[in-house]
């Protein structure tokens, strides 16, 4: 079995891994730098895409990562103006998931130590005041057994234990992590226990007993309509609205600037599900839908007769006849791991 | 300031970075560029933050109170 991993959207610092910096409302093969050369085949599944600001990172079944993109502030684990396609980082530890927010990433070790590398002026390192820029350096976190989640906003991170425990580090300014300080510079425990938990960019949601609180900056009055919701299965964050799978229901709240809140739609069978910065992607087996704000080809381009950026439907973007694996989302970017049956 | 114009989303001063040097203030679009507004621009009343690459502004929420700080660094 091989994989390939289709992308288009924002591309100003190469974070497509297209050997380029322009922007894409095509899906377009991501390219890797292998040890046997520049390829589009990845023979190990991509089993987890992170994205930044401006950089990407694609986690392999095997525990490697590669990135492409910016790493002006090390966060691609070397200090680079970019990388144009996606190579191999030089990174301690085998890795088990990774996240990025804005300038940053953090890596969870298949023995659930948690590395971070890049640059955050707000805690986002989770490496104290004195460290704002770094490469991969493990942070301090108690030793509560395995790390059930990672979770990161443009610029905040939260870690969930097994045990249920909450560990935040970053900004904390709209007091969305704890009522405490407006920086968290070290990982600090949440008073709160919750099954799951979605960070936006001026709030956060957390899910206790299928039931969700929102913290922080409600400008869009999120709260006081997630108190009429009593059944969440799971749960995403765009930066300024919340995506709530409630049995077969996507349902949406928040800013819809720009169609962001998810056409109405019933699901009917298993699917996957991505949420990035403005914009969010829906795929079934073989069909990837787009919807929110597309203005760099991240929501592909329109098939009716609408134009402008904002795609208030589910626009098809996904022609290719390998399987859809898995989707992710990120900073007007958009990604389709796909499997292929064949070898090339 | 046109009233028509449609904003993405509002952001507070304390939210986004000052450059003193440039005297701009940054924050990050969900394009992957920053939305940037100027300090004299703003001491001249404007509050609309724009971003070089895409169409999206933030409304920036400020006092003029919170403009001398900046004015002196």
């Amino acid at each position: 079995m091989t994989y390939r991993v289709y992308a288009c959207g924002s591309n100003g610092n190469f974070q497509l891994g297209l050997d380029d910096n322009e922007d894409r409302s095509r899906l377009q093969c991501a390219q890797f730098q292998t040890e046997e050369g520049r390829t589009t085949y990845l023979n190990v599944r991509p089993i987890k895409i992170a994205c930044g600001g401006n950089h990407t990172l694609v986690l392999l079944e095997n525990g490697q990562v590669f990135g492409a993109g910016s790493s002006r502030h090390g966060q691609l684990a070397c200090f680079q103006e970019y990388l144009p396609v996606f190579r191999k980082l030089d990174l301690p530890v085998k890795v088990k998931d990774v996240v990025a927010g804005w300038n940053y990433t953090v890596f969870i070790s298949a023995d659930d130590e948690v590395y971070t590398c890049g640059q955050g002026f707000t805690g986002e390192l989770g490496l104290g005041k004195t460290h704002l820029e770094a490469l991969p350096t493990k942070i301090v976190l108690p030793d509560n057994g395995r790390i059930v989640k990672a979770g990161s906003s443009l610029h905040n991170v939260v870690i969930q234990f097994e045990n249920g425990e909450l560990y935040g580090f970053g900004n904390n300014k709209k007091g969305q992590l704890l009522d405490g300080p407006k920086v968290l510079w070290i990982p600090t425990k949440l008073p709160m226990h919750a099954c799951d938990f979605a960070l936006a960019r001026d709030f956060a949601v957390f899910l206790s007993d299928g039931r969700p609180l929102l913290q922080g900056k409600d400008q869009h009055g999120i709260a006081e309509r997630l108190q009429a919701v009593n059944h969440v299965d799971r749960i995403w964050a765009m930066w300024s609205s919340v995506h709530l799978l409630s049995g077969r229901q996507l349902v949406s709240y928040g800013n819809n600037s720009h169609g962001q809140l998810a056409p109405a739609t019933t699901v009917d069978k298993p699917l996957k599900i991505a949420i990035g910065s403005e914009h969010g992607l829906l795929a079934e087996e073989f069909k990837v839908f787009a919807w929110g704000w597309g203005e760099h080809g991240n929501c592909g381009e329109h098939q009716t007769r609408k134009a402008g950026v904002t795609f208030d439907y589910m626009n098809e973007i996904y022609t290719e006849r390998h399987a859809v694996a898995d989707v992710f989302a990120g900073c007007a970017t958009s990604w389709v791991v796909a499997q292929c049956s064949e070898n090339v | 300031m046109s009233e028509t114009i449609t904003v993405y989303d509002q952001i507070e001063i304390e939210d986004f970075v000052f450059d003193p040097t440039q005297r701009i203030f940054t924050y990050p679009c969900p394009c992957g560029d920053r939305f940037q507004i100027g300090l004299d621009d703003m001491l001249d009343g404007e509050d609309i933050a724009v971003c070089p690459s895409c169409s999206l502004m933030v409304k920036i929420i400020f006092d003029e109170d919170d403009l001398a700080e900046y004015v002196d660094s």
